[in-house]
């Protein structure tokens, strides 16, 4: 699965995306086209990468590294996608002049951002040395990025050129210099040519170092991003969970935190977010609670923290220990199955059929159902649910559910949000073996404000 | 002062024709030969130009030359086809439609086909880009009938073309380039509505004699039609931030204390209303001013047209002249005698 098809589950990982601080277009274009990872050793170099970066360059608040990290950032933001004219050069095609300055500009800015990585002592990056491709199209070593077919590349043309400027300075110029200028002009033009196709011919020799200076800049550029993601974010490096359990230590979701920040600045009640813990292994979890509970953004910042983690990025925790998958599905209920024309309840149950199946296949999932079969009668509704936990029972699954139903039964764990403790909300998920579901909808819409004659009225319907 | 002395106190330069075939490239061409060799200077065009023959007409247009040390931005494409050597300096973020825009030096003069950025904000970001090769002078070489390259918001000063291809009757030539003229040069407001004004970016709004300022509320000038209110009744001055349109003026017009407040804008590209109904407007006694203005060099006249109508170019200069009181140049005929 690559990144660019995970950034429609509803999770907020577009909000990661969007939030990223990226230099150049063409490392958003990595990202996008980087696949998950699901091997252990890649997610644990690249967290052992992304944590030694992230302590050289703000263990000591960033003080020592601030002035040559905003100077290696403005350089990154001249990181251009070539490889259009790198395609060119394989297909044997004479680069023009326009193509030779991207090669060159490149190959000085992979020097220069080359030296930077070294001074800054930054590790796990690699940045090829691009000194040979400079060196043919900077034949003066002049060092700076502009180009044309120098002079100096052949004694000849330096000669036709002398000879140009020479008759054009001519005051009154004949009908027979204006023939010998044409002939030169056109003389110049071949030599041109002839140049540019030797240059070609070489450069084409460096296409992968090329290609791999541009890919190890755009990585460098996401490992900024993440950095500094996890600096204002205050996200956590995860630990590659070696016993198939995940651990969370003061979850957050960023998105909703970010929604709170932005209501703060003109509410006169502040919201704060507050962080979950949880743990789960290969089993069934059904998350339990009062409405209003948090339920859906637990289920959200899972999945969310699950891919962040796959594809390396800091994760929103305190801390984390987690277990890597080879799928990942959130199904939410949203309206997204109005566009292919299926009701609520057929776009919900093929959803979760579409998990099943995979699960049957044997991947090693983790799967988020938030209430399912909540749009249907509470009778059928709750066999359903019961059922589902039943038959994926003992799979190589991760299945975490919530549910307002009443599921009996000791084959699953049950996980209850704590509820409204004197009139507040308490998010915090215990341990529960009850299968009764607590009943505080009523005692939820009140404190909403509404009809109070409604919420009495139903209140005697109960007792009754 | 001759004109091309004083192009030299100016940081930026718009050239803009009144319409096509007026001399805009032959003016341009002039201007880059006669500055002072050691004077650095940077060129663009917004849009597509240079082009050695009139799209539209298929009339002949000469091409711009450029000499050793000049700073240039066309596009990529056009780059390709130039007869000069040059140093590729920078390839920008910015697209023409012909493709992205490449800035570079000039090493041997010869001709170009100049295409820079096509868009207002693109060409303000151009000129405070390219500065870094050390231009003393930008230069813009303008869209036809688009004045708006020549905003003050891109350019300090600007030349306008303008000539028989605008207009075949010379009296009427000389009355729409006054107008135009006019414009450009209206006053700048007081520094009181300035300050007041400076930073509003859209809407309309009111300054009252107490100095408050009032938001109406309306998006702009357009949107006129939802007012019910006499936006006269309780101001002194009253700004547009977007287009200044004939409704909006006529709007004006209608109201009792027309000769009492200031009609304000960004500056004259901002103004898209008749010279009718602006005759009428000055008639009532009502004032039209500006928060930026732009310095008028020259009018450059050309007295050809496409179609054969050929002027006479003294008396055209003269007439010119004696109505907009600033210095005029028929610059094909007479290259010699500016």
């Amino acid at each position: 699965m690559l990144f660019r098809e995970i950034l429609d589950i509803p999770c907020g990982i577009r909000f990661m995306l969007e939030n990223l601080n990226l230099q150049s277009s063409y490392s958003r274009n990595l990202l996008l086209h980087s696949p998950m990872m699901v091997v252990k050793e890649d997610i644990e170099r690249t967290y052992s990468i992304l944590s030694s970066c992230y302590s050289r360059l703000y263990s000591d608040g960033g003080a020592n590294t601030s002035s040559s990290l905003a100077a290696l950032k403005h350089r990154l933001m001249g990181l251009r996608d070539i490889t259009g004219t790198l395609g060119r050069l394989q297909r044997g095609v004479i680069l023009d002049d326009v193509d030779l300055f991207e090669i060159k500009y490149t190959a000085i800015l992979a020097g220069y951002v080359r030296e930077a990585v070294y001074n800054m002592e930054l590790e796990g990056v690699d940045i090829p040395d691009l000194g040979k491709v400079i060196s043919v199209l900077d034949p003066d070593g002049m060092l700076i990025e502009s180009f044309y077919v120098y002079d100096s590349y052949s004694k000849e043309l330096g000669r036709i050129r002398a000879d140009i400027r020479g008759l054009q300075g001519l005051s009154n110029p004949t009908g027979i210099t204006q023939d010998r200028l044409l002939e030169l002009l056109e003389k110049e033009r071949l030599l041109e040519r002839d140049i540019r196709e030797n240059l070609s011919a070489i450069l084409k020799n460096h296409i992968t170092e090329i290609k791999a200076a541009m890919d190890a800049m755009g990585y460098l550029d996401l490992l900024l991003a993440k950095c500094l993601q996890i600096k204002t974010i205050g996200l956590c490096i995860p630990a590659v969970s070696g016993d198939s359990t995940t651990q969370y230590r003061g979850m957050f979701h960023p998105y909703v935190v970010h929604l709170y920040e932005k209501e703060n600045t003109t509410a006169t009640h502040k919201k704060t977010f507050q962080p979950i813990d949880i743990k789960f292994g290969i089993e069934s979890l059904s998350i339990i609670g009062a409405n209003m509970g948090g339920k859906s953004v637990v289920l959200k910042m899972t999945a969310l923290n699950q891919l962040l983690f796959q594809f390396g990025f800091g994760v929103a925790a305190q801390n984390a220990v987690i277990d890597i998958k080879e799928e990942i599905r959130l199904c939410i209920g949203d309206d997204q199955d109005l566009h292919s024309g299926l009701s609520s309840f057929a776009g919900e149950v093929k959803a979760i059929d579409d998990v099943i199946k995979r699960i049957n296949v044997g991947e090693k999932m983790l799967a988020l159902i938030d209430e399912p079969a909540r749009t249907t009668n509470p009778i059928e509704g709750t066999a359903l649910v019961t059922a589902l936990l039943d038959i994926l029972r003992g799979k190589n699954l991760s299945l975490l559910l919530t549910t307002h139903y009443n599921i009996s039964g000791d084959f699953f764990r049950r996980l209850r949000v704590r509820g409204l403790v004197d009139g507040k909300m308490d998010y915090t998920l215990v341990e529960t073996t009850e299968g009764e579901i607590p009943q505080e909808a009523i005692n939820v819409a009140r404190s909403l404000g509404v009809d109070e004659l409604w919420l009495t009225k139903a209140e005697q319907i109960l007792k009754t | 002062m001759s004109f091309i002395t004083e192009i030299q106190t100016f940081k930026s330069l718009s050239i803009v024709g009144l319409e096509k075939n007026t001399g805009k490239t032959v003016c341009l061409n002039y201007i880059l030969k006669r500055l002072p060799l050691q004077f650095s200077v940077a060129v663009t065009s917004i849009g597509i130009d240079g082009e050695s023959k009139d799209q539209v007409t298929g009339t002949f247009k000469p091409e711009i030359i450029l000499r050793e040390g000049t700073i240039f931005s066309t596009s990529e494409s056009y780059y390709m086809r130039r007869q000069l050597l040059s140093e590729l300096l920078e390839i920008t973020d910015e697209r023409s439609s012909l493709g992205r825009i490449v800035t570079a030096k000039v090493l041997r003069q010869g001709k170009v086909l100049l295409s820079g950025p096509s868009s207002s904000q693109a060409l303000a970001r151009w000129i405070d880009n390219v500065s870094k090769y050390g231009a003393k002078l930008t230069i813009v070489d303008g869209a036809l009938s688009r004045l708006s390259s020549a905003s003050p918001v891109i350019s300090e000063s600007l030349i306008l073309t303008t000539g028989a291809a605008y207009s075949a009757d010379m009296a009427t030539l000389v009355r729409r380039t006054k107008f135009i003229v006019e414009l450009v040069r209206l006053d700048k407001a007081c520094e009181k509505v300035c300050t007041a004004f400076y930073e509003k970016e859209k809407g309309v709004w009111g300054l009252d004699l107490d100095g408050n300022i009032i938001d109406f509320q309306i998006e702009s000038s357009l949107t006129i039609d939802k007012i019910k209110e006499d936006l006269t009744e309780r101001t002194v001055a009253v700004f547009i931030a977007g287009a200044l349109t004939d409704r909006f003026l006529e709007f004006i017009c209608n109201s009792k204390r027309v000769g009492e407040i200031e009609i304000v804008v960004g500056d004259f590209t901002k103004i898209f209303v008749s010279e009718e109904l602006y005759r009428v407007f000055r008639k009532k006694g009502g004032r039209l001013s500006v928060l930026r203005t732009s310095k008028l060099i020259a009018v450059c006249v050309n007295p050809t047209s496409p179609r054969g109508i050929v002027l006479d170019s003294d008396i055209l200069c003269k007439k010119m002249h004696e109505a907009i009181k600033v210095p005029v140049y028929d610059i094909v005929k007479n290259v010699d005698s500016v």
